[in-house]
This record gives C-alpha cells, sequence and structure tokens, in this order.
C-alpha cells in the first residue's frame, strides 16, 4: 500500500561536512515527486536518507525524522535493515547482481531479508514482480539466465522488478533512466506512471524534462555559497515548470545556471 | 614543426626501447627455458609408473625408487595448509576490505605485508619454537601452520583486492532490498569477487607447494606413508632436497622426477587458477 | 546570475531576446499603421489607403516570423517557466496585432470605397474612439515591452470607454441616416469603420491579457481584478 513520506527538519553530513540542511517535506502516497537541482545540491542524499542508505557510508549520519506512513524511520526503536526492507529503492546504473539468473535477482530482496516464502509462492511474487515491471513478456521464457545479459533498459526494469518483489510503501530512485537510450528512458517514464496507482513514488532525476513530464510534485534543491543543500521551492510539477515562486528556481528551470 | 632531424632522433630512441625491452624479456626468459627443459630432460627419463607408486629404496643409491610416500604427504599437507590459511586469508580480507580504513586496519594490512614478505624458513623456525619444541615432536601441522602463514598474506590482499573491485551499487542495491551487512558480503559481495579471490586462493596453494625450508624444521618425514598429521610426514619437496643432498646419482634422478612432478602439480594449480577465473569472471561480468 | 547566465545558454538567450524584440517591433509598425488608417479617414487620402492595402501582408509576415521563432524555440530549447510563457504569448500578441493589422486595413478599403461619396457628417465619435484606441496600442505595447502588469490591467480596464463611444457613435449614425436618407451610404461606412475601431481595441485588452500572463503565469490574470470590479458599492 502507498504510504506518504514526511521529512521534517531533516540534515545530513559526511563526516564533519554538512551536506543538506533541514529539509521538510510531505510527498503524498500515490504520487511521484522529482526532486531536481544542479550536481552537489544534496538531492541524492536526501534521497537515501528516507530508506537509511546513507548512514552505510562510513562517517556518515542524520538528523531530524522522516515519517513513512505513520513510522518514524529515525525512530528510537527503528531498524534501518527493516527500513530498507519496506522502502525499494533503484540506482542510476541498471545493477542487477550479476552472479544470479533473472529469477534469483528478482527473489533476492525475499531470500536476502530472510522472508522466503515456499517455492511456488516465489514463482508467483517473481511472475507478479515481472509483469508489473513490464518485463514478463519478455524474459518469461528466461528466467535462468544472468541477468545481466540484458540489454541496459530492461536490466533496469529488472531493478525495478527486485525492489517491488519486496511489496515497498515507498520507491526511490536515484536518476533511474540517465544511463538508458532515449526509447529505454520513456519506457521506464511510462512504467513509473502505471505504478502510481499501487506506490507512491520519489525520483531524484537531472533531466528537468522528464521531472516535467512524470511527477506531480517537484521539489528543487540548491547548494547555496556554504556547499549545504537546502530545499528552495517545492509544488505541483506544473507550476514548478510554469511559474515557479522562487527566482533561483526560475533561474535553474530554465537554464540560466546549473 | 617538428624538424626531420628531431623526427629521426624519436624514431631511433623508440626502437632502441622497443629494442631493450624485447631483450629484456628474452634475458629473462633463457634461463626458465632452460630450466624447464633441463627438468623435463633430467627428470622424465626416470619418471615411470612405479614412481607414483613406491616408496624410495631401501638403501641409498641402489636404485631410483618412488616418491608415492611424498606426493601423499604434500596433497595432505597442502589440504591441511589451505584449511587453514585459507579462511584466514578470506575472513581477514573481507575485515581490511570492510572495515580496514582505520589505523587499525592500516596496522593489520602492515603487518600482513611484513609476514608476506619474511623468508620462508623463518616460518619454519617460528612453527619449529611454537608447536614442534613444546610438542617435542616433528609434525605435519606444524608445517601446515608454518605455511599457512606464508599463504594467508596473499590471500588476505587479494581477497581484499577483489572485494574492493566490486561495484558499490551492488551492495547498495543489496542493503536497499532490506539485507543484513553480513547477508551482503557473503550472498552479493563474495560471490561477484569470486574469481578474484579464487584466483587467489589457487595462487597461494601454488605459492607454498613447493615450500622446502619451512618443512625442514617442521614435517621432517620419513619415507614411508603416513597420514597421522600430529606426527612427522614426508613431503615432495623435502625429499627432492634430501635426494639432491646425497652422492648418489639415482638419488639425483629421483629428485630430479620429483622437481618435475612438483613442477607439473604447480603448472596445474595455475591452469586451474586461469581456468576458474575465466569462468567465473564471465559469469560475473557487468555491462 | 546574468554573467553566468550568458555563459551557459547564450544562444537560447538570445533567440529569446530575439522573439522579444520582433513581437515589439511588429507592434510598432502596426501601431504606425494604425495611425495611418486614421489619417488616411481624415484626408481621405486614396493613394495612401491603397498602400495600406497592400502594407498589410509585411504585417502577415512579421506574425509568420514570429510564429515561426516560437515554435522553433520550443521545440529545439524546451524553454521552461517565465520563458515559455514569454514564447507562448509572442504567439499570441503576434495574432493579435495581425489581426489588429487586418481591420486597419479594412479602414483603407473602406476609404478606398468612401472617396467616392460625397463628404459630410459627424466623425468627432469615430475620432475619440481612436484617439482612445491608439493610446490603449501604445500603452499595451509599452507593457510587453517593460512585463508592467499595472499598465497592461489600466489597458484592459479602459477598454469599455471605446465600448461606450462605440455604442454613442452608433446612435448617433442612426439618428442622422434617419434625419438625412443621403447620409446612408456614408454613415453605414462609418458604422464600419467605428466597428473595426472597436474590434482593434478589443483585440489590444487581449494584448494586455498576455502580458499579465507572461508576469503571473495565470491565463486569466485580471479576473480577479474584474471580480473585485463588479462587486457592488
Amino acid at each position: 500500500m502507498a504510504e506518504s513520506v514526511r521529512a521534517d527538519e531533516v540534515s545530513a553530513w559526511y563526516g564533519k561536512k554538512l551536506a543538506i540542511r533541514d529539509i521538510s517535506v510531505t510527498m503524498e502516497p500515490n504520487k511521484v515527486t522529482a526532486l531536481i537541482g544542479p550536481s552537489g545540491c544534496g538531492k541524492s542524499t536526501f534521497l537515501r536518507s528516507i530508506n537509511r542508505l546513507h548512514e552505510v557510508v562510513p562517517g556518515a549520519k542524520v538528523a531530524g525524522d522522516i515519517w513513512v506512513g505513520d513510522r518514524n524511520v529515525y525512530g528510537k526503536d527503528m531498524d534501518a535493515v527493516k527500513v530498507r526492507a519496506n522502502i525499494g529503492m533503484v540506482f542510476q546504473r541498471p545493477n542487477p547482481f550479476p552472479t544470479m539468473s533473472i529469477y534469483d535477482n528478482i527473489a533476492a530482496g525475499p531470500r536476502l531479508s530472510g522472508r522466503a516464502g515456499k517455492r511456488k509462492q516465489m514463482d508467483e511474487l517473481v511472475e507478479h514482480s515481472l509483469r508489473q515491471a513490464a518485463l514478463w513478456d519478455e524474459v518469461k521464457d528466461r528466467l535462468k539466465e544472468p541477468a545481466t545479459g540484458l540489454s541496459g533498459g530492461q536490466q533496469q526494469r529488472v531493478c525495478i522488478a527486485r525492489a517491488l518483489a519486496m511489496k515497498p510503501g515507498v520507491l526511490l530512485l536515484d536518476e533511474p533512466s540517465s544511463a538508458l537510450d532515449p526509447i529505454a528512458s520513456f519506457k521506464i517514464e511510462e512504467l513509473l506512471l502505471q505504478l502510481k496507482n499501487d506506490y507512491t513514488m520519489v525520483i531524484v532525476t537531472h533531466n528537468m524534462q522528464q521531472a516535467a513530464r512524470i511527477a506531480d510534485f517537484t521539489g528543487f534543491m540548491l547548494a547555496g555559497t556554504d556547499y549545504v543543500g537546502e530545499l528552495v521551492e517545492y509544488g505541483e510539477t506544473t507550476k514548478m515548470f510554469s511559474n515557479p515562486s522562487d527566482s533561483r528556481t526560475e533561474a535553474y528551470i530554465t537554464g540560466r545556471f546549473g | 614543426m617538428i624538424s626531420d632531424r628531431g623526427m629521426t632522433r624519436r624514431i631511433l630512441v623508440d626502437r632502441m626501447g622497443t629494442a631493450l625491452a624485447v631483450g629484456a624479456v628474452i634475458t629473462a626468459l633463457i634461463p626458465l627455458g632452460a630450466m624447464t627443459a633441463y627438468v623435463i630432460a633430467q627428470g622424465g627419463s626416470a619418471l615411470s609408473l612405479s614412481f607414483f607408486t613406491q616408496g624410495p629404496p631401501a638403501v641409498e643409491g641402489q636404485a631410483i625408487g618412488g616418491m608415492f610416500p611424498m606426493i601423499v604427504g604434500s596433497l595432505i599437507l597442502i589440504g591441511l595448509t589451505s584449511c587453514l590459511g585459507i579462511p584466514v586469508g578470506l575472513l581477514s580480507g573481507i575485515y581490511l576490505w570492510r572495515y580496514g580504513a582505520g589505523s587499525f586496519g592500516q596496522a593489520v594490512r602492515f603487518v600482513t605485508d611484513v609476514i608476506a614478505g619474511i623468508p620462508s624458513i623463518l616460518a619454519g623456525v617460528i612453527a619449529f619454537a611454537l608447536v614442534v619444541l613444546p610438542t617435542g615432536t616433528y609434525s605435519a601441522y606444524s608445517a601446515a601452520i608454518a605455511l599457512a602463514l606464508l599463504m594467508f598474506p596473499t590471500v588476505t590482499r587479494a581477497t581484499e583486492t577483489a572485494l574492493g573491485a566490486v561495484p558499490t551499487e551492488l551492495r547498495e542495491a543489496a542493503l536497499g532490498l532490506g539485507a543484513t551487512e553480513w547477508r551482503v558480503v557473503v550472498r552479493v559481495v563474495v560471490p561477484t569477487a569470486a574469481s578474484g579471490i579464487v584466483t587467489a586462493v589457487v595462487l597461494g596453494i601454488a605459492r607454498v607447494t613447493g615450500e622446502t625450508a619451512p618443512l625442514v624444521f617442521t614435517a621432517n618425514g620419513l619415507p614411508v606413508v603416513s597420514t597421522n598429521i600430529f606426527g612427522p610426514m614426508g613431503a615432495l619437496p623435502l625429499q627432492i632436497w634430501q635426494d639432491a643432498n646425497t652422492p648418489f646419482a639415482t638419488d639425483h634422478q629421483a629428485a630430479f622426477a620429483g622437481a618435475l612432478v612438483l613442477f607439473g602439480i604447480i603448472l596445474a594449480l595455475n591452469l586451474i587458477a586461469r581456468i576458474l577465473t575465466y569462468r567465473l569472471s564471465r559469469r560475473t561480468r557487468i555491462t | 546570475m546574468g554573467q553566468g547566465a550568458a555563459a551557459i545558454r547564450e544562444h537560447y538567450l538570445r533567440q529569446l531576446t530575439e522573439l522579444d524584440q520582433a513581437v515589439q517591433h511588429m507592434g510598432d509598425a502596426v501601431l504606425e499603421t494604425m495611425r495611418s488608417s486614421l489619417d488616411t479617414l481624415d484626408r481621405m487620402d486614396v493613394a495612401r489607403a491603397k498602400e495600406l492595402v497592400e502594407n498589410d501582408n509585411v504585417i502577415d509576415r512579421m506574425r509568420h516570423s514570429i510564429e515561426e521563432r516560437a515554435f522553433t524555440l520550443i521545440a529545439t530549447q524546451q524553454p521552461a517557466a517565465s520563458d515559455l510563457r514569454l514564447v507562448m504569448a509572442a504567439s499570441t500578441v503576434a495574432t493579435e496585432l495581425e489581426r489588429i493589422g487586418d481591420y486597419c486595413s479594412g479602414i483603407a478599403k473602406i476609404v478606398l470605397i468612401m472617396a467616392a461619396e460625397p463628404e459630410g457628417g459627424s466623425t468627432a465619435g469615430i475620432h475619440r474612439m481612436a484617439a482612445i484606441t491608439d493610446n490603449l496600442l501604445t500603452r499595451a505595447l509599452e507593457a510587453f515591452k517593460a512585463r508592467d502588469i499595472d499598465v497592461a490591467a489600466a489597458v484592459w480596464m479602459n477598454d469599455d470607454e471605446v465600448d461606450d463611444l462605440y455604442h454613442d457613435v452608433f446612435q448617433e449614425q442612426i439618428e442622422e441616416m434617419a434625419a438625412h436618407k443621403s447620409t446612408v451610404r456614408r454613415g453605414t461606412y462609418m458604422l464600419w469603420v467605428a466597428h473595426n475601431v472597436e474590434r482593434m481595441a478589443d483585440r489590444v485588452t487581449n494584448i494586455a491579457e498576455s502580458v499579465a500572463f507572461v508576469v503571473t503565469g495565470d491565463v486569466a490574470a485580471f479576473r480577479d481584478r474584474l471580480e473585485m470590479e463588479s462587486v457592488p458599492g
């Protein structure tokens, strides 16, 4: 079930260096929220704070609260491993596990997190996830083949299916199509729009047109002269791209800097 | 524009450099080829089926005999060494890869490098002092400890390097699916790095297979088949060394035959490493 | 941001500026044409009127050029935010200006027909309409140039004056035609002229709305002002 994501004064550090400061924002369930901004603005850091992946970098830490549904990801009794199991993540470069077949890649989440059920259930889960990722028809006859043998776009859809197999409430996407050609990229976008019915999606993208095409809401992040990223403006995508409130958003969206 | 004279000079220097490099390679290959040819020529004639089935002659200098007990001993020693050296090497490699950024990690890395650099005879002396003297007997397991000491640094550093070559995104993908650190290492990172690790292990084994000096102080066995790892045990390099030190021509021939067998084993191990690397890397290639 | 801007998308910014200037240039040309056409009416200058009718295609070409620039910008540069609004507005404003040009041409054609008619009758009302419309277009073009929403709003409100005057002129002409049969032909032509001027003023309000869109991003930016106006008391 799609869940909302609410960040409350989230700051994140790499060692002593502050990367993002006091980000507060609510991302609606069943919507696509895009995070845009120039390189180094901290949008990926913020995204990785949502599923507590930020803290796996040595010395990295996060302050503030992030509520996914009614649970505080940074609550006292919350275990980072459990948090990550309930939030899907898709990365910039397609990264299927190279030692695993297509089937095993999809089954990896349940297996790695100790949730794997019976063989038949797993078969159903794999098929369902691949169907959701619009990949089933393309790979159903080659499930035992290595996932790395697929095209880049297919590999990325394997990664999406792999994330969906965990039945997450939220799907985080860190520039999911920046390594793909335009057609493969459009397919991913189309897929995300379909998945909106069941998931809340947060997508970091360098491609402003992509944000304009698929996001319901857009957040613009920018690092000031102190190199600390902040959320400059957040709002409906149509408003952000036709008439942003902040002059910095306007300047970025129209390509005046970045 | 470069003048014609300058150009000619550059071409000349380039050709001279190439010639020097080719010359150096040939210089290095000549003794290697000569040695191989000599061992094959000398050892080949002494090699027969009985060499692999019988023990050394009862009386020195009477016959070539065989090295069956030593071959068995060497295989047991290699197995025992692997049981000790590979897990230690693998685990410390994983440790260094995952937590080796701090000063303690640097210290471990430094010590590992130092151990990798010690003369092999010193490893034998250490095992002699720590095991043979207190227990009062030469033993196969003391030899294995000495050999493992020589083996594990290779495995450790190669494991660390192989794991380091695994893309961070794979680790993060697994973490992102809700896997614990340990599961990520065991189920995703190590399998992905398998080709590098297996190569490291096989080369580590090959490195200690031919070691002689540490065995003098540790295994030091008799020319009879022994499977008791707590007692002395024969080994190929040891027997070759001993045979080479007698005045008898038949013993010298036996030594060359033993050297040829050892040569074959090491060659086979290297081939296995190559094949496994190729197979595994094909499986784990990231496109 | 000025300096960095030029460095990053210099070509694009030049295209935008050129589009902006093309609209302003067309505005000036249309304003000139409007003055000429009414001047022609005053003097019954047949030669000048012919020239104006022929020159209408110059204005048409200006519009086509602007639409092409706007289309190319959208297709190749993906303008966003205020840039996108300018491109959209440029296209709209060019269309409105072209229509105004058509009305000017229409007036010139009436002049050609009326040249055969005897002179006489009142044209004071039409002159007042024309003066106000001239002023409205001048200010609308200024508002576009300066992106001044207040001036645009004033233009938008002042359109009522022209409507009222049109109503007066209409009454005046009807009454005159009823009193003197000989003035019917001429009166009818004058009604056409008055109608054309009224339409021009209406087009000017559309230009004012486009200016408001460029500034605010709201396609009906003056709606709120209208609602405020219509509140009784």
